[in-house]
């Protein structure tokens, strides 16, 4: 449904998207990830025709992002970051603005509208000015002017950002359930945003693409140690050393006493080592209650600073040579 | 471009700014008619005890015109301001550019609703006239033609505050500009004492074209002048909203 090759935008001297490659599915939901001035914005604005590539293609159902812009502009449902909106407008007089200048016929519009206000749960507000209602609402009205036109591809910068838990949460739902009929493509620096909504991740930093798979083939490509976690009720300083003394464990280290819960500890052995029934009964050998013994996974969060670490030594070494 | 067009019509209503900006102007115009009308009375009454009656489509009509004119210069920068300079501090210029819509589409909307606005504004002054024609014969066609200048004229202005309101996120530098400019356009008729400025540049003047048309001459040149100016405008405006295609 998109692709793009080799991708790349200079503003003068200063390359912000540097021949960025992918392709996203139909009906799939891709996430842009990385910290801010990755180059996840400027992508999407050459993906919404906002600006030509300096370099590269970029095709949307099929249709060239330069030379197609207009069918592309069709075809996609676009939400900026900050959401800019008119806040002189009602709700509903907004979202038949949008519905007319996406070319929605005249005839589907009140239908378009209503459709809109519904899936993104508008009722209450339509008849109140944008400039009075919450952000959470200002957020729901962005992505309403976005699925307008039921557009099959929807491109959402940054679509939680500046929100609370809760409206977070609803936002999260709302883009899943938008999943089911439209590609979509979100850019966020919220890892945990990445992990529960998306099907694939690309890691952009500093305007380059690091990774792209599954948020969980990342974390498990990215994953260099396997880590347990136990807790168990026993001499500390002897469970600890005992700890250490499996075959294969790299590291032991003691979290946090838990008094009479007993202690809390972190094992670390090679990624494809694994130790949880060696650990298990090591302790009820010695006689130790084992309250707890589970393995423990990286977070996206980790990847994404094992993604830049990497990166940073690779440069030093570079440097070095 | 009937979407933005609706959208800015509703945008100028929905703020005090519109309604203000006509009331004010129609209020200046009724003063100045209201005053135009005792002067010409004098006039007449001078001119009757001449011999020769006043004509109002000569004494009275052009000036009057050519001052709502004026008057125009200091109002159209306040209507065209916000157009972009509004739309690029918000953001919402990106989301537009982003719909299925050309940049010729946004432009001819926008202007179109500005223009209509004027238009509404110039059409109530048309009471001060019906008013003036109980009191003595006016040639309707020859004032339609003054009328036909100031929208021409106001085309032209609006055309110019558009473009200086797309180069910027500053609705008042936006609004200098365009008062630069227009002011600009307007003395190039002559404010010197010596006349040197008109000769070399009374051609470019707003002014000199604008007083052809409120004494009822349709000349091709004044016609063009306007829509010419107009179109250099607009077609400027539109290169700077392409400009981001490119910049970089």
């Amino acid at each position: 449904m998109i692709s793009a090759d080799r991708l790349t935008k200079r503003f003068g001297d200063h390359t912000v998207v540097d021949s960025v490659t992918f392709e996203v599915e139909k009906g799939e939901i891709l996430g842009f990830l990385g910290p801010n001035a990755a180059g996840k914005t400027t992508t999407m604005k050459m993906l919404t025709c906002y600006f030509p590539p300096s370099e590269g293609t970029a095709r949307i159902a099929g249709f060239d992002v330069v030379a197609e812009s207009l069918q592309v502009r069709r075809m996609i449902g676009f939400l900026p970051e900050n959401v800019p909106l008119y806040p002189e407008m009602t709700v509903r007089e907004y979202l038949e603005f949008a519905a007319a200048a996406k070319s929605v016929p005249h005839a589907d519009r009140r239908q378009a509208v209503t459709q809109a206000l519904d899936r993104c749960n508008l009722g209450e507000v339509e008849s109140q000015l944008i400039g009075t209602i919450s952000r959470g609402f200002r957020q729901r009205v962005g992505l309403g002017q976005a699925i307008i036109n039921n557009p099959p591809v929807l491109i959402l910068d940054e679509p939680t950002v500046g929100l609370d838990p809760a409206q977070i949460r609803d936002i999260r739902e709302l883009i899943k359930e938008l999943g089911r009929t439209s590609t979509v493509i979100l850019s966020t620096h919220i890892l945990p945003e990445v992990s529960l909504t998306c099907n694939r991740v690309v890691i952009l930093h500093k305007g380059r693409i690091r990774e792209v798979d599954t948020p969980e083939n990342l974390t498990a490509k990215l994953q260099t140690v396997n880590t347990v976690r136990l807790q168990v009720r026993g001499p500390q300083e002897e469970v600890q050393s005992a700890l250490g003394q499996v075959q294969g464990v790299q590291s032991v280290t003691r979290l946090e006493e838990s008094g009479s819960e007993g202690a809390l500890f972190r094992v670390q052995v090679p990624r494809n080592l694994e130790v949880r029934g060696e650990l298990s009964r090591l302790i009820v050998q010695k006689g130790w209650d084992l309250l707890e013994l589970h393995p423990e996974g990286i977070s996206l969060e980790e990847v994404f600073l094992n993604v830049v670490q990497r990166e940073v030594e690779t440069n030093q070494g570079g440097e070095a040579a | 471009m009937i979407a933005v067009f609706n959208r800015e019509l509703k945008a100028y209503f929905s703020s005090i700014l519109a309604w203000v900006l006509v009331a004010v102007y129609l209020l200046i115009v009724g003063f100045i008619v209201a005053f135009s009308i005792e002067d010409f009375a004098d006039i007449s009454m001078a001119a009757m005890q001449g011999g020769r009656p006043a004509s109002a489509m000569e004494q009275l009509v052009p000036p009057l015109l050519t001052t709502m004119g004026f008057l125009l210069l200091f109002f159209l920068p306040l209507l065209t301001m916000r157009l972009f300079a509004e739309e690029r501090r918000s953001g919402t210029l990106d989301l537009l550019l982003t719909y299925p819509l050309t940049e010729a589409q946004i432009l001819a909307g926008k202007f179109m609703a500005a223009l209509t606005v004027v238009g509404m504004m110039l059409a109530f002054t048309l009471s001060g006239f019906v008013m003036l024609g109980r009191l003595t014969p006016l040639d309707w066609p020859v004032l339609g033609i003054g009328y036909l200048g100031l929208l021409l004229l106001s085309a032209a202005f609006l055309a110019f505050g558009m473009w200086a309101s797309s180069l910027t996120s500053s609705q008042l530098v936006a609004a200098v500009v365009t008062y630069g400019g227009l002011l600009m356009l307007w003395i190039l008729s002559g404010v010197d004492r010596s006349g040197a400025l008109k000769e070399r540049f009374g051609d470019l003047s707003a002014l000199a074209h604008l007083t052809n048309l409120t004494k009822g001459v349709l000349d091709t040149q004044d016609l063009v002048y306007f829509l010419a100016l107009a179109t250099l405008f607009l077609f400027l405006t539109a290169r700077v909203l392409e400009s981001r295609k490119w910049r970089g």
